[in-house]
């Protein structure tokens, strides 16, 4: 018998992540960000995956809610929750609320 | 079965006892918050005493063997809840806690099969929860906060009862099986011979210092980490899974700072850490402390093991720390286990001949494969290779299933004696040895030497992060989540990848619904269901027409042929779009 699928490697791309730190950024600068993100991760095409539609309607486990808040921790240089997503529930509602987080640390720091 | 002179304790209770007697001051566990502070910490007396005061109050309303879910967030109070159900004789059932959306399927069935008489929690899982208020209401359930027996009642102390090395200790579900769950019967002398194998394997001491992330529901959580530290009398620091998710490297600081000697998980972590890996959230941190880098729970991928190295050796993390391990809940938890120090081994074995179930040594650059030994036979165990047709013993470097036999096999499985029967009685062909053996369903060869390498599964169950999954729960899910999708007629199975193992799902759309389909909407549907029922991000869906999944002529799913029809691109899915397989290596 054929041995099950431990050794049968599909190669992947790792997801393009930047390090470098992005001030001020505007809420559609974020949204498109998090598309792009979504798309590279579920294997879509951007134009696929409507930022008003809820995350949960695109199949992210736990885990992979938490590498999104992880990957804009980084993105923005801000301190994130990892509930994030259960808060703010589509692409849309994230990024106006993540540019008022940036807007107000800018204020901050001014 | 139990040794006494080799063993130093019969049961978790008079290890407990033993423990705050003789160091009641130490700690035992510290929790770290998500920033890395200590937010809770237990000495062994704190534990002790908390977990007695649980005990007497269960007492009040239990008889022995009553069993308790334990549903916890992250944090000591799942430990304590654990610890008082153990000394009151009840029989404590660790359960993730299900997602706010999900359906009442995979919870429903472990409650159906174990029956419980009490929930166990704490104030803040209630508090942020309600939820599971109608989840678990069942009329003959008790709930109880752990939090509310915090202060000894005043009355007198209860005797409590000392168990038998025989006595079940606690059921580990080995996954959600909707069907046909699986609560793994785990003895006290099943934990203390196991406990005693891996801390002879690891050669540990009362300095070995742990820091684990993994949730307490895994047995890897549980035992590989917080039994062992307890039985040996060292620190075990915790933190949360997601926290662990979020900044993997705060495990890496919590190494450092608390000068562990062993921290584990799946394989999965190890990539993480490369992954998200930042200089500057590195600097100062010395790993030399760290002694054994066990990785286990999930395929061990030697890739994984030279990214790892590479990249945190400039740290000062010991290449011969890697520690790749084998085990499974069926055998309390640690199977097979290298030697502190010895650094894993890795052969490379010839692809060609591999898929002809044999071991040979490469032609060549391109008929090369790295594999990952997941160290010898645990001290007191006794380890076969069978054949699956013949059932007889087969030599060194022959490809065959694992079979065990020891003092920490387990009974069998809850309240379900045919599974039992097929998966803990089995006798080998021609062999004097009449077991018991435990048929782990995994394939594997062992070397020479007495290493041991696992190649594949004889049975479909799928491994992400360290948990499995029955492939059957899923399809079920699927085919629930939209009219337009085709009854028994769809295939989940895993395929692995840099990224780790990624689930596929292969369904059949039913022919009624053919014309004007909304592809999106039923994606949507499925991975929807699929992540809130199972905590499983589908990797690829592709909908088929009906007639279209290979079943075997009595109507079973061949899901293996599925998965190789996948792998060669000869489904035609509905939708162009869909993506199929791509960059197959071998």
């Amino acid at each position: 018998m054929v041995p099950a699928g431990l050794v049968t490697y599909v190669a992947r791309k790792p997801i393009d992540t930047s390090p470098s730190v992005k001030s001020n950024p505007s809420e559609s600068e974020i949204r498109d960000w998090c598309v792009a993100y979504l798309a590279k991760s579920l294997k879509l095409a951007p134009e696929r995956i409507d930022p008003q539609a809820k995350f949960a309607r695109l199949g992210m486990d736990s885990a992979a809610s938490v590498f999104l808040v992880a990957e804009l921790e980084d993105w923005l240089g801000l301190d994130l929750s990892v509930e994030l997503l259960f808060e703010h529930q589509t692409p849309a509602a994230l990024a106006r609320y993540l540019a008022a987080r940036c807007a107000a640390q800018n204020t901050a720091i001014g | 079965m139990l040794d006494k002179r080799r063993l130093p304790f019969t049961s978790l209770v008079e290890l407990l006892a033993r423990r705050a007697a003789e160091q009641g001051d130490e700690r035992t566990c510290v929790f770290l918050s998500d920033k890395g502070d200590e937010e809770a910490s237990l000495t062994f007396r704190e534990l002790q005493r908390r977990a007695a005061a649980v005990a007497t109050r269960l007492r009040r309303s239990s008889n022995p063997g009553d069993r308790a879910l334990l549903l916890f967030g992250p944090g000591l109070d799942f430990i304590i809840g654990y610890f008082g159900c153990v000394l009151a004789g009840v029989i404590p059932v660790p359960m993730m806690l299900p997602r706010r959306n999900s359906s009442l399927d995979s919870s429903a069935s472990i409650v159906a099969n174990c029956t419980p008489r009490f929930v166990i929690t704490n104030a803040r899982v209630r508090t942020a929860r309600p939820d599971l208020g109608d989840r678990f209401s069942q009329p003959q359930m008790q709930w109880f906060t752990v939090d509310e027996a915090a202060e000894p009642s005043g009355e007198a102390e209860q005797e409590l009862p000392m168990p038998r090395p025989d006595d079940i200790a606690f059921l580990q579900y080995t996954s959600g099986s909707t069907s046909d769950p699986k609560g793994v019967m785990v003895t006290h002398g099943n934990l203390i011979e196991n406990l005693e194998m891996l801390r002879l394997g690891l050669r540990n001491t009362r300095q070995s210092t742990y820091a684990s992330w993994v949730p307490l529901y895994h047995d890897m959580g549980l035992i590989a980490n917080v039994l062992q530290s307890m039985y040996l009398g060292s620190l075990c620091v915790l933190l949360a899974p997601l926290t662990f998710m979020q900044r993997p490297l705060s495990w890496l600081r919590a190494i450092h700072r608390y000068r562990a000697e062993v921290a584990g998980a799946p394989n999965f972590a190890f990539d993480l850490c490369v992954q998200r890996f930042r200089a500057d959230q590195m600097r100062d941190v010395d790993l030399s402390c760290w002694k054994v880098a066990f990785n286990g729970a999930e395929p061990v991928r030697a890739e994984t093991l030279d990214r790892f190295t590479a990249t945190f050796r400039p740290y000062g993390f010991d290449p011969r720390a890697m520690h790749p391990q084998y085990g499974m809940a069926e055998a309390t938890v640690c199977v097979s286990s290298g030697h502190r120090g010895a650094g894993p081994v890795i052969r490379a074995i010839s692809v060609e001949a591999f898929r002809r179930n044999q071991i040979a040594a490469p032609a060549g650059r391109d008929d090369t494969l790295r594999v990952v030994g997941c160290g010898k036979n645990v001290p007191g165990q006794r380890m076969a290779i069978v054949d699956m047709q013949t059932r007889r013993r087969l030599p060194a470097d022959c490809i065959g299933e694992v079979w065990l036999s020891g003092p920490h096999i387990c009974k069998g499985y809850w309240q379900n004696p045919e599974a039992t029967r097929a998966t803990f009685e089995a006798r080998i062909e021609g062999d004097e040895d009449n077991g018991p053996w435990l048929r782990t369903g995994d394939l594997g060869f062992i070397d020479k030497a007495g290493e041991l390498f696992i190649t594949g599964r004889s049975k479909d169950m799928i491994i992400v992060r360290g948990m499995n999954y029955y492939p059957q729960d899923i399809e079920k899910t699927v085919y629930d989540s939209h009219p337009a999708l085709r009854r028994h007629c769809g295939a989940a199975f895993s395929v692995l990848t840099d990224t780790g193992e990624r689930v596929v799902l292969v369904q059949e759309v039913e022919r009624t619904h053919r014309r004007g389909l909304d592809i999106e909407e039923i994606i949507a549907c499925i991975r929807e269901a699929v992540a809130n029922e199972h905590e499983i991000a589908l990797d690829t869906i592709v909908l088929i027409r009906p007639g279209a999944i290979p079943k075997t002529t009595s109507g079973k799913i061949q899901r293996s042929l599925a998965r190789q029809m996948w792998l060669q691109n000869s489904f035609e899915p509905m939708d162009a779009t869909q993506i199929q397989a791509e960059g197959v290596q071998f």
